[in-house]
């Protein structure tokens, strides 16, 4: 039990610390290539336990989303991202939910459930979360193909970089 | 109690969402700039589109008495023009009140010497303190402001050209209203920039850009050119319009130089507020 408190708490301060010391440093240029945002931390949104009660998932996204803001100077953007993706998380997970159903002790890990589920669960959330992202960042419906090309642009990049770290560090929990 | 409880188990994470996220809504247009301009450009644009269809009905009703008004308008200017005339038949020296007040005297004066194709441009011309030319006059032609006196020699006077990186013509767009620096940035001599106009201004590519005669150097009204395209950085609050002039300054022959009879009133007034 204590495990897994220690582990998610680890696991928030290591994507903060990827985040905005790795990743917030990354400059591939000017143009096209401004689209490629390098977004990690909402790992730890997705792996939180599948029994965390849902007010308690909501406030952690906020938080770490607000710490992502402090540091990226945008206070705001990324935690209603966060937010955002937090809400959607349950519904995302009814959606996926195997025939079993799930074991409500384990986390949504990729070690739990195997490549093919926590493919279609890491794209379909973290789609999710770069689209209200750069909706927020971006804010106007004229700049809709920005907000697109910048969604799918991240999302590659995003998305592949949260594979390496889970098969890097292949967590159980 | 249990209709309450019932409610938050039901209704709770979906109140706290819309919680959290108005909150992050809040600190997203109370911290970031670009998004707040956004929020507020839009917020006009709806209230402003709004308020012109409002007047605009308003004014189509109030037609005829516009129409009324105007005619009476008309004819109280037809009764001016007459006195006037009758008054300017007069001997001059019999007209004591304020009415026929001039403000401007216009010297005519020729260009002896003009640039156009450096960063700092100057232009010489025939006139000098003999005839009357003061130190930060306006230059203007009929197309257009030209120059400010710099140097007064006694048959000649420098005029810093408009075309020199540190000229400010005050500028407005006709009708509009809005008004902001009219500068070069060196280049084509038939380009200049007007800057700083409010991003929740109205206007159009072909308006007219005249003078503002917000200071004593240039009257107002004089047309300067037209808009050719416009454009507002990122996350900046103010237009940038690039403006066609119409007259050619590679070209200039007679300029008239024009000489505010209250300059000094103005400045010493503006100086004795600039202490407070």
């Amino acid at each position: 039990m204590n495990s897994i408190y220690f582990k998610n708490i680890f696991r928030f301060i290591l994507l903060v610390l990827i985040q905005v010391f790795l990743l917030k440093q990354i400059y591939l240029g000017e143009g096209f290539l401004r689209s490629f945002y390098f977004i990690v931390y909402p790992l730890f949104i997705l792996l939180l336990p599948f029994n965390i009660p849902r007010p308690a998932l909501l406030l952690l996204s906020f938080l770490i989303g607000i710490i992502v803001d402090y540091n990226y100077m945008s206070l705001g953007v990324h935690a209603s991202a966060s937010v955002f993706t937090a809400f959607f998380r349950q519904p995302t997970l009814r959606l996926l939910e195997p025939k079993g159903g799930y074991n409500l002790n384990f986390s949504p890990t990729k070690a739990r459930m195997g490549w093919a589920w926590f493919t279609r669960y890491v794209s379909i959330m973290m789609l999710i979360h770069l689209l209200f992202y750069f909706s927020m960042e971006i804010f106007t419906p004229y700049y809709i193909g920005q907000v697109l090309q910048r969604t799918m642009a991240s999302f590659i990049v995003s998305v592949g970089l949260i594979f390496i770290l889970q098969a890097i560090f292949n967590p159980r929990e | 109690m249990g209709i309450i409880s019932l409610f938050f188990r039901r209704y709770g994470n979906l109140m706290l969402f819309i919680l959290l996220e108005g909150f992050c809504f809040y600190l997203i247009v109370r911290y970031n700039n670009r998004q707040q301009a956004i929020l507020f450009n839009s917020y006009s644009y709806f209230f402003g589109s709004m308020y012109e269809q409002y007047s605009g009905i308003v004014s189509f009703t109030r037609q005829s008495a516009i129409a009324d008004s105007l005619a009476t308008e008309n004819a109280n200017l037809i009764e001016e023009l007459l006195t006037l005339r009758n008054s300017i038949s007069l001997k001059s020296d019999t007209i004591n009140d304020d009415t026929l007040r001039q403000t401007y005297i216009l010297i005519e004066a020729r260009v002896v010497d003009n640039s156009v194709n450096r960063d700092k441009n100057f232009i010489l011309i025939n006139k000098g303190k003999r005839h009357g030319i003061m130190p930060n006059s306006g230059i203007i032609t009929r197309n257009g402001a030209v120059g400010i006196i710099r140097q007064v020699g006694m048959n000649y006077a420098i005029a810093m050209s408009v075309l020199h990186q540190s000229a400010i013509v005050n500028a407005t767009i006709k009708n509009r209203g809005y008004f902001g620096p009219l500068v070069w940035k060196g280049g084509s001599p038939k380009k200049m920039y007007l800057e700083d106009i409010p991003m929740h201004a109205r206007f159009a590519k072909g308006d007219t850009i005249q003078t503002t005669g917000y200071s004593t150097i240039f009257p107002s009204g004089i047309t300067l050119g037209v808009i050719d395209t416009f454009w507002r950085a990122d996350g900046s609050y103010a237009y940038t319009i690039k403006v066609d002039l119409i007259e050619d300054l590679a070209r200039l022959d007679r300029v008239y130089v024009v000489n505010h009879l209250y300059k000094d009133e103005i400045s010493s007034l503006e100086k004795s507020v600039k202490d407070e």
